[in-house]
């Protein structure tokens, strides 16, 4: 248990000094980002780790958090705080929503029912055009200023302020996650993952739960979207793809679903991993593709699982 | 002391052209164990399913506690008190042995989501309380020692130990336990009859079903017996020991032109 407190308290300097060390523009890109796929790592791993219900359609609530704050912000001048808090309001209610719709669903079933919600946002975001402005997107999504009186302002608009604005709210996530798995949600999600008959059969109420997952997923997934949206300033009905909902699953699973920290080493290793590949110029997706497919099939319980094994840290996983 | 807990009332359950349970009429009391016996494929597990909300009656009722058990989902019975283990081992397979129990003990725990965020001293006292239980029905079963284990990695025995800890833990008014010795050993076996016994001095009120005769008789304050979807008897052991009708269900009927 030790050592686990020591490689967090290692991460959690790292992170914090991060930017101070490294200046480069890039880098802080990078780190920005990978902050935000966390976030939506987080989302999904809640839902696909702890209950083990596949959702290919977490973009619909990253993109509903997207829209919502961006145009709260263009139409209504809310700044990105307000717009956090509806796009969190929202997702969670879309989610909860489609859970009520589509838990009844389960396995294959389910997991169509999310592409299909997704893929029907898109298509609202392509063709409301008085409100989306449709595939031309919106633009001048506003960063944030705040004014500290006598020591100057922090403009969001630079990357550090934004750097630590996405690590707090990173934080957040994993600490929320943290509580709510190690309790008798937790373990109600858990059981659902594990046995659902047996769960029921002990009085858990597996559909109620289900929904509530979701529901927190969705508001996580929301607020990732506000948090994107305002950080590249220019959104479009691209926040619904496909591609962006596969690619955190791919991030939960090959990082290690069902744990803490597998999800946030699978948000930053996927999204360093293309960018490593640049060296193969055209072929760097196919490669990707192959990077992929190698973990999936040699590490099938998640790179966490497998380095702490090598590091001989015990028999559990944080 | 004629305390009735259960009932069931000209209980049907049809699959299609096939009536698995064909009216069928019996009383549970409080703080007995009665037993469910019959050939293969006699409607024993169904009647299980029927009562803990896993399949739907075609027709008939169940009462528990004088009050009707209508369209309830199972988690809706279990939390009435009924709680059920399964004929193929059911447990929580990637959790330890401590975590199967205090899974097992979720409706004990009434912590909102505010307490679970917050880790609130409410929340504490809950998993305090939780823990206290779990560590009292580990010892009960006898599984002390393998708290940290993974369940899915106990031996066969344990396993359908562990699967009535996780069973008492929900605390039952009325216990069901589908074929608990099925695949056990002598020794492992024993240990079960043991246990079963030891429930029956806590006076949990227990169905059972079972198709070993020794713990079945050994155990059981009434027994009914079923074939072909139908009850044909019921009674203390030693009547059913001796009636022709269980006999015959059994053992078959002997053919008449065999008799030379």
């Amino acid at each position: 248990m030790r050592s686990y407190r020591t490689i967090t308290l290692l991460c959690l300097i790292g992170a914090s000094i991060y930017p101070i060390l490294i200046k480069d523009p890039y880098f802080m890109h990078m780190a920005i980002l990978i902050g935000i796929y966390i976030l939506l790592a987080i989302s999904i791993n809640l839902l696909l780790g702890y209950t083990g219900q596949l959702s290919l359609g977490h973009a619909a609530f990253f993109g509903v958090g997207a829209y919502v704050s961006s145009l709260s912000y263009l139409s209504l001048k809310i700044p990105i705080w307000g717009g956090m808090v509806m796009a969190l309001i929202a997702s969670g209610a879309l989610g909860y929503i489609a859970a009520k719709l589509s838990l009844k669903l389960r396995g294959a079933y389910f997991v169509i029912m999310t592409i299909g919600i997704a893929e029907v946002l898109k298509l609202v975001g392509l063709n409301w055009v008085d409100l989306t402005k449709g595939p031309m997107g919106l633009t001048d999504i506003g960063v944030p200023k705040i004014d500290l009186g006598g020591f100057g302002t922090i403009d969001f608009s630079n990357k550090m302020p934004y750097y630590y604005l996405t690590l707090l709210l990173v934080l957040l996530c994993i600490y929320l996650q943290y509580r709510l798995v190690h309790s008798s949600f937790g373990r109600a999600f858990i059981s659902i993952r594990e046995n659902e008959d047996l769960a029921e059969s002990v009085g858990i109420n597996c559909y109620k739960y289900l929904v509530i997952v979701v529901a927190i997923s969705a508001s996580i997934a929301g607020v990732a979207g506000s948090l994107y949206a305002h950080y590249v300033s220019f959104i479009d009905p691209g926040v619904f793809a496909f591609f962006i909902s596969v690619n955190v699953v791919v991030m939960v699973i090959g990082g290690g679903q069902g744990t803490l920290g597998g999800p946030i080493l699978g948000a930053i290793l996927f999204t360093m991993i293309p960018e490593w590949l640049r060296v193969f110029g055209n072929a760097r997706m196919a490669v990707y593709a192959l990077v992929v497919i190698f973990i999936v099939i040699f590490m099938p319980r998640g790179i966490l699982f497998y380095i702490t094994k090598l590091l001989n840290l015990g028999k559990r996983t944080p | 002391m004629n305390d009735e807990l259960l009932k069931t009332n000209r209980l049907m359950v049809r699959f299609g052209g096939l009536t698995a349970v064909n009216e069928v009429n019996f009383s549970i009391f409080r703080n007995e164990i009665v037993s469910l016996i019959g050939p293969n494929g006699a409607g024993k597990t169904t009647i299980f399913n029927a009562i803990t909300g896993f399949l739907k009656k075609t027709s008939g009722s169940i009462d528990f506690e004088d009050q009707e058990l209508k369209n309830l989902k199972p988690h809706e019975i279990a939390q009435r008190g009924i709680i059920r283990t399964f004929q193929i081992t059911s447990l929580f397979p990637n959790l330890s042995v401590l975590d199967n129990i205090r899974t097992g003990h979720h409706m004990e725990e009434k912590e909102a989501i505010f307490d679970a965020l917050f880790n609130t001293k409410r929340k504490r006292l809950i998993e305090d309380e939780t823990l206290a239980r779990t560590n009292e029905i580990l010892k009960f079963i006898g599984l002390e020692g393998k708290k940290e284990n993974i369940a899915s990695n106990l031996p066969y025995g344990e396993q359908r130990l562990l699967e009535i800890g996780i069973a008492l833990a929900a605390k039952p008014k009325l216990l069901l336990l589908d074929e608990p010795s099925a695949g056990l050993n002598d020794t492992e076996t024993q240990v079960m009859k043991n246990l079963i016994k030891k429930m029956r001095d806590q006076k949990i009120t227990i169905l059972l079903v079972e198709h070993d005769m020794k713990i079945v008789m050994g155990i059981s304050d009434r027994i009914i017996v079923l074939n072909f979807g139908k009850k044909i008897a019921e009674g203390t052991p030693e009547e059913i020991r001796n009636n022709p009708e269980v006999i015959r269900a059994y053992l078959g009927e002997r053919r008449k032109d065999a008799q030379h």
